[in-house]
């Protein structure tokens, strides 16, 4: 399934196997969890979220400061 | 369903690893407040007068309204307490936020400005600072910051200076401590450091146990007014070993708060041992606020950010 990540600015499309959840992204795509807070439609989401195809999920970065 | 699900039966809506559960928005803001209250109720005596740091970041913005929250019916006042360190590309978002959230809460925001302090703005510094210098623009605002924060806290009569320090920046801080092998800076640290000497306001840290990641998931799920924006002079040591504790902490959940609570309760109390009755402090020769040098680090910073805003100014 084709997954739509906006990350940093840019829009990446990742291909997950069929009930991927959301730790699997994260691991695909190399981003530490630590670092960023997942939504879909708005809504902040667990690790265990199942993703679908189509599914559009914003990182939001979390970690800043001086 | 197609998300998981909290212990409550609600959709949960974030991983807290290191306690190998998922939440829901309630259930979570409920878990961070009792540890927000677990701070707060322990340091902040009913009556008190408590001035709360404020920059519309999300911790700072996250500490003022757990604190507001937590403290009703203690009649506990709270003065939000803003600095504008005059940076033109950052700050502007972050104080309008700021101003949103004191509104919202129904508090008077007291704000200074380095510009009325000190008499010139960080952008203005940083266009002095040569690029090569050791000294970074970063580490002046640090040291100039903490400074207002402290005398303007003092001024307006406060017993207590909230601060938005989330679990991650204590981490930070105790590692860097550790690695430059600074254990006297170590042993003043901790959740309550009481005053050593009057003029110095005793901090108070809501967020102390809570992660970074918590306090934006905090201040996003309870609609409190912030900003995401980045300070654009960050420098220096610390954002390396944020980066590697972060790191560690996505292999390892819970090394941030192990190393926390170890510092905190084994080796802490044996520094605070170790070095009682050595009493460091003394007033600055220039401006009488307590040192353990001669001359205070900001009457130093400020002597040479002078110098280098002559000759700026000489050169243009």
């Amino acid at each position: 399934m084709l997954i739509y990540v906006e990350l940093e600015g840019k829009r990446l499309e990742l291909t997950l196997p069929d009930g991927a959840k959301l730790a699997d992204l994260y691991k695909a795509a190399k981003i530490n969890r630590e670092v960023y807070l997942a939504a879909r439609r708005g809504r902040l989401l667990p690790d265990e979220a199942k993703l679908a195809d189509g599914d559009e999920i914003k990182m939001i970065r979390v970690v800043s400061g001086g | 369903m197609s998300l998981s699900t909290c212990p409550c039966g609600r959709p949960a809506v974030i991983t807290l690893r290191y306690k190998h559960v998922s939440l829901c928005d309630l259930c979570f803001k409920k878990d961070v407040e009792e540890r927000a209250k677990a701070v707060i109720r322990s340091s902040i005596p009913p009556g008190a007068k408590a001035v709360a740091a404020l920059s519309g970041g999300k911790d700072s913005s996250t500490a003022l309204y757990l604190t507001y929250k937590l403290t009703r019916g203690l009649n506990v006042e709270i003065t939000p307490l803003l600095i504008d360190e005059g940076i033109s590309q950052y700050r502007p978002h972050t104080v309008k936020r700021a101003r949103e959230l004191a509104d919202m809460l129904g508090l008077q925001l007291v704000e200074v400005s380095f510009k009325e302090a000190f008499g010139f703005t960080l952008d203005d510094l940083d266009k002095a600072i040569p690029s090569k210098a050791i000294r970074k623009t970063c580490t002046y605002c640090g040291v100039l910051r903490r400074r207002l924060l402290n005398v303007y806290a003092r001024k307006l009569g406060a017993q207590v200076l909230v601060t938005g320090h989330n679990l991650d920046d204590l981490a930070q801080t105790y590692l860097m401590n550790l690695m430059r092998g600074d254990l006297y800076a170590l042993a003043k640290l901790g959740p309550y450091t009481r005053p050593i000497r009057e003029k110095l306001v005793p901090r108070v840290r809501p967020l102390s146990r809570v992660p970074e990641r918590e306090s934006a998931a905090y201040a996003m799920l309870a609609e409190i007014p912030f900003s995401l924006a980045e300070c654009p002079y960050i420098s220096g040591f610390r954002p390396k070993v944020r980066e590697l504790l972060n790191e560690v902490e996505a292999e390892k959940p819970g090394f941030k708060l192990g190393l926390v609570e170890l510092v905190e309760k084994k080796l802490i109390p044996k520094l605070r041992e170790l070095y009682r009755g050595e009493e460091r402090l003394r007033s600055c020769r220039i401006c009488s606020e307590p040192t353990t040098t001669e001359i205070c680090k900001v009457c130093e910073m400020l002597k040479e950010a002078k110098e280098l805003l002559s000759s700026r100014k000489a050169s243009d």
